[in-house]
């Protein structure tokens, strides 16, 4: 018999052994391994309970399990007890001697004791599997009619338990459960609530006739704990039900205003917000108590006020006084509490407007200061501030220099933010670049802490060194001074050296944009720029990264060919021309992927395959046709505008492309010497003195979208064309001209090994509902006979025909056979698609025995696309109009791009023509040298069933062309 | 409803543990250890409430133990609140001025009392005096027990 030890002595001997409790511990284990054998079961049981002592601890007791079961399985209550708890405790559903305790619990269930029951259905809730469910459903319904109290409150919590292992049972169950509700037990009754409100978490819609019962619990209880999880239940039934949220109104009243329970109240408030309508007086009510949430001296209540704020603040924004709520807010985000911060920021991030914009990001700096991970402080100033294009910012140069401090905080992961909205700001509002270049400028002349270390982050490096080359005309005149110094700040820091490569080129190219520019803006400064230009951009030559390397070098050469000559003043204002606009950023998403510049644009067949025959066909010679070529013109025209984000970085590269020749004076400028301060300090006291001009700034909100075709949603940029553009028709030809012109465009239908077959299709006659085509044979093969030349059509009736036969040649072929006129019925066609009608080509062949051979070969009539479209007369608005009624009818999208060598004049009359023959209306907007045509076509609706093959357009579809001509 | 309850010491001591929904035995040492950690690092002058992946922890700190109920994201956390308390009352009350001691030496009555307060994560009895009725006469029977066994 070996000695037991009782769990308090286990206890005991594991804090006795500090710093090598797992040794005790183990030979613990081991004394508990042997008493487990034991056959005196409360020997046995005591093991069971020190195991889960040590369980908790982290110790393994699976091995342990069957004994677990055999504690469970005796008859006296104290050595069962632990047995259970054991078992709830470690047992999982994949415990394989779960299966044993059902009929354990089958017996428990049945015991005299309701302890030893409930015991059960505890350890049941704890360890059931879909198999104990499905065993024991029936037995646990019985219990749900038991006479003690205590036993239905477990069993109804119980079976939400059993009901997510064996979901059918919820089935069988819910009538008996439903009964529950009228239980006169008020736990019993709290019980069930609560079962069937974590029931409505799953489906609410499920218990929608549970209301009229519930109602009238709520409105009678007073139990705190009930009312709440009435209150819960109510919020998941109300969305459903249209008729509950006025229902509720009296008894939410009632509960607002009587009950002294914080929760209870706080969750009526919550029910309230998420359930009533916006204006009613109740909601007016909840906001009240809210309001005093929130001034609570209980953070935790502090805390959900807010937390519910967000949820007010959204959902009635009319509603809400928020300068009150503006202060209580910035006070909370004061608060140490990390959490009650973040949800502040959320909230106010949401209730800040243009007027408390400034004193709130003021505040937001200031706790940055304090706070040592401000980062939050930022992201929300830089997030507020950039919501729909600074629609919070009122005055930018203000604005400017808050950035301007926060890009001096090195370590800030908002860098390239920061960086990017400075840019993002002076390319958006003209009106602020003066200010914005003397404030870029006296942030990289800043005096650094330490030597070769920069005051700055590195992105707004870039972003001052780009501002400072982009807008240095802005500068206040005379600003030769600024020209130098600015030069000498980007060309001659060694801090700089150790930047990152993007940088240093972004900083050579910004020189040499001050010296480009100088002539215009700072003639006396010429020389000694090219003197600065000429010294120092060697070192940058050396410079181990590539890019910079390279810049350099072409910098260094321009420099050295223009030399100090300020007469090209003109030419070096021309390289600089093209101001940079804000780019949509889906801008470049629009210029179709994987370009391959040696393919063609377009597949050749696909975009031309009714003119290619025009070429095949020499007697009828389609002057127009032959100059269509496949360019890059659109392409091209897109690259011109570079994004902003990367602007500073390749907006010098795209200043290259053109062409220029420049010049230079020479002149002598003084030497600026200026006393450095605090930069900031110094754009502060200017800020100040600007404010008294009270300048108006505009900002250019409106993206430019990428020119040419393609936009991918509705209201594309027809409708954001200038206003100053005159609008007309397109001058169409007349029906005879058009007639003729189409009378000469003939295709190849068929060339075979003896026969060649043309075809030329014309305009469908909309009243008699047929469609004419012309067709001919030739012979290609000289050296046979061939004869009685012959279509036969089967997919569609052909007029004046013998079955659909339509012959073209009767008798021998001689080189070429007459013009024969078909008239096929239109009404079966109704896509706007290209479509191959499938006909037979019948002829005889005289073989070498001088015996005729009938010959069979399919054919593929090809309509082209555009065959049975109507012109549809629509105005610009009634266009723009249209698309915005019917986004999901923008289907199909395809582009192309030609180019003539045609004098811009003549360009209505072509597009004219073209819309002419493929059924268009056609409207035009020129503005300047640029033109641009929208041409419309509705389709044909269908009269007889469609052949197969075709889709039939939606019926109100229309097909729009967009065509935009650049003028090169 | 509440997922689950830790009771863990200012050290970061497992004192209690009890999941109401089925987790493996690892997953729950990685919460113990995640969830310890970020409440044990919060100062006393913030709230009680934290998110915590999709839940929502309500704790509270009584000497030197912290009660800790994680709840859904769409329950009271007040509510939550008030449980812990109602528990923290029941041990006080049963053990008389409980004591982390009382609760490492008795860890098996700790959990009979919460097995009184709540089953599957909902509140079963919100009664103090109903809840050490019943843990007193179950208690008895144990002693029944052991007498007749010493007898026998």
């Amino acid at each position: 018999m070996v000695f037991e030890k009782s769990l308090t002595a286990m206890v005991k001997g594991i804090r006795a052994h500090r710093g090598n409790e797992s040794e005790y511990i183990n030979t613990s284990i081991a004394e508990i391994k042997k008493e487990i054998q034991s056959t005196n079961m409360a020997t046995k049981s005591m093991a069971i309970l020190k195991l889960a002592y040590l369980t908790m601890l982290g110790y393994d007791m699976t091995w342990a399990t069957f004994a677990v079961v055999e504690v469970m399985s005796t008859n006296r209550f104290g050595t069962k007890r632990p047995g259970y708890l054991a078992s709830s405790i470690s047992f999982t559903e994949q415990t394989a001697v779960g299966l044993l305790t059902i009929n354990l619990f089958k017996k428990d269930f049945g015991s005299q004791s309701q302890y030893e029951t409930g015991m059960a259905i505890n350890c049941l809730s704890n360890i059931c599997s879909a198999e104990i469910s499905r065993d024991i459903i029936t037995d646990l319904m019985s219990l749900l009619s038991s006479s003690r109290a205590y036993l239905r409150k477990k069993t109804v919590l119980c079976l939400y338990r059993i009901f997510l292992k064996d979901p059918p049972a919820l089935k069988t169950c819910f009538p008996k459960l439903k009964d529950r509700l009228g239980d006169e037990d008020q736990g019993v009754l709290t019980a069930t609530v609560n079962t069937f409100l974590e029931l409505a978490r799953k489906n609410a819609r499920n218990y929608l006739s549970l209301v009229p019962q519930l109602y009238h619990i709520l409105v009678k209880t007073t139990n705190n704990w009930l009312s709440i999880k009435l209150l819960k239940v109510f919020q998941l039934l109300s969305p459903l039900e249209p008729r509950l949220p006025a229902k509720l109104v009296e008894p939410l009243t009632n509960i607002l205003n009587t009950t002294k329970a914080q929760s209870v109240e706080f969750e009526a408030i919550r029910c309230v917000v998420r359930t009533m309508p916006e204006g009613t007086a109740i909601v007016a009510l909840a906001i009240e108590k809210l309001q005093v949430f929130l001034n609570s001296s209980d953070r935790n209540l502090r805390f959900l006020a807010l937390d519910l704020y967000k949820e007010v603040v959204e959902k009635f924004k009319a509603n809400t006084s928020l300068t009150e709520l503006h202060d209580k807010v910035l006070t909370s985000i004061e608060e140490s509490d990390v959490t009650a911060r973040r949800v502040a920021l959320q909230l106010l991030d949401r209730i800040v407007n243009p007027s408390n914009f400034q004193e709130a990001v003021q505040r937001l700096l200031e706790f940055s200061r304090k706070a040592m991970p401000n980062d939050e402080f930022i992201g929300t100033i830089l997030s507020m501030a950039a919501r729909d294009r600074y629609a919070l910012v009122e005055d930018f140069a203000w604005y400017l220099l808050i950035l301007g401090e926060i890009g001096r905080n090195m370590d800030s992961s908002y860098g390239s933010t920061v960086a990017e909205q400075f840019v993002d700001i002076c390319v958006r509002v003209p009106q602020v670049r003066p200010y914005a270049v003397t404030l870029a400028l006296s942030l990289l002349d800043a005096p650094a802490e330490a030597e070769n270390t920069l005051s700055l982050c590195t992105p707004m490096v870039g972003a001052c060194a780009w501002l400072l080359g982009e807008y240095n005309g802005e500068m206040e005149k005379p600003s030769e001074a600024q020209f130098l110094s600015g030069a000498k700040v980007l060309l001659t820091s060694r801090s700089l050296q150790v930047l990152d490569a993007a940088t240093q080129t972004q900083c050579i190219w910004a020189a040499t944009k001050l010296y480009l520019s100088a002539p215009e803006h700072a003639p006396a400064a010429v020389p000694e720029l090219h003197e600065l230009l000429n010294s120092h951009l060697p070192s940058f030559v050396r410079s181990t990264h590539l890019d910079v390397s390279e810049r350099a070098t072409l910098s260094l050469n321009m420099s050295s060919f223009y030399k100090a000559d300020a007469a090209g003043i003109a030419a070096a204002k021309d390289l600089l021309a093209e101001p940079l606009l804000p780019v949509k950023a889906d801008a470049q998403a629009q210029v179709p992927l994987s370009i391959d510049l040696e393919e063609p644009f377009f597949v050749v067949e696909e975009a031309q395959a009714s003119f290619m025959p025009v070429r095949a066909d020499p007697k009828d010679p389609y002057a127009l046709a032959s100059t269509y070529k496949d360019d890059l013109g659109i392409l091209a025209a897109r690259e011109e505008v570079p994004a902003p984000a990367a602007a500073a970085a390749t907006s010098s590269m795209y200043y290259l492309g053109s062409n220029t020749t420049s010049a230079t004076a020479e002149t002598e400028a003084p030497e600026a010497a200026p006393e450095v301060k605090d930069p900031l300090a110094q754009m502060r006291e200017r800020l100040e003195a600007q404010r008294a001009a009270a300048p108006k700034y505009q900002v250019m909100r409106e993206d430019v979208a990428a020119p040419g075709p393609g936009p991918a949603g509705p209201g594309p940029s027809i409708g954001q064309a200038p206003a100053s553009s005159s609008t007309c028709a397109i001058p169409i030809p007349p029906e005879k001209e058009l007639a003729d012109l189409q009378g000469r465009l003939w295709t190849v239908c068929h060339r075979g090994q003896h026969v060649a077959v043309y075809v030329c299709v014309r305009s469908p006659h909309l009243r008699k509902r047929q469609i004419r085509l012309d067709l001919r044979c030739e012979r290609l093969d000289a050296s046979l006979e061939i004869a009685d030349v012959a279509l036969q059509f089967s997919q569609v009736q052909v007029e004046s025909s013998v079955c659909g036969r339509i012959v073209l040649c009767s008798g021998p072929l001689q080189q070429r056979s007459a013009k024969v006129k078909a008239n096929l019925d239109s009404s079966p066609f109704v896509a706007p698609g290209v479509f191959d009608l499938r006909c037979e080509l019948e002829y005889t062949v005289k073989n070498d025995g001088g015996e005729a051979e009938a010959q069979k070969v399919p054919v593929e009539l090809r309509l082209p696309a555009t065959t049975f479209l109507v012109p549809q007369a629509l105005g610009e608005d009634a266009m723009s109009d249209y698309i915005s009624e019917n986004p999901e009818l923008l289907s199909h999208q395809t582009s192309q791009a030609v180019s003539f060598e045609k004098s811009v004049s003549d360009l209505p009359m072509l597009v004219g023509r073209c819309a002419g023959l493929c059924h268009f209306h056609g409207i035009q907007q020129a503005s300047g040298q640029d033109m641009k045509f929208i041409l419309v076509a509705a389709t044909l609706p269908a009269t007889a069933t469609p052949l197969e093959g075709q889709s039939a357009a939606p019926s109100n579809a229309l097909v729009i062309c967009r065509c935009a001509a650049l003028v090169r | 409803m509440i997922n689950f309850i830790l009771l863990i010491s200012r050290q970061g001591k497992t004192r209690l543990k009890k999941w109401f929904v089925p987790c493996p035995e690892r997953d729950q040492f990685r919460t113990i250890k995640e969830v310890s950690s970020l409440i044990l690092n919060r100062s006393p002058k913030v709230c009680n409430f934290l998110e915590w992946r999709d839940f929502k922890l309500c704790y509270k700190r009584y000497a030197s133990l912290f009660f800790i109920a994680c709840i859904e994201q769409n329950d009271n956390e007040l509510l939550a609140l008030e449980t812990v308390h109602h528990f923290v009352e029941c041990l006080d009350r049963y053990f008389g001025n409980v004591c982390e001691l009382d609760l490492i030496f008795n860890f098996h009555k700790a959990y009979y009392i919460l097995d009184e307060i709540l089953i599957s994560g909902e509140l079963q009895e919100s009664s103090k005096r109903a809840v050490l009725h019943h843990i007193s006469e179950q208690d008895a029977m144990m002693q029944e027990n052991e007498q007749a066994k010493r007898k026998g």
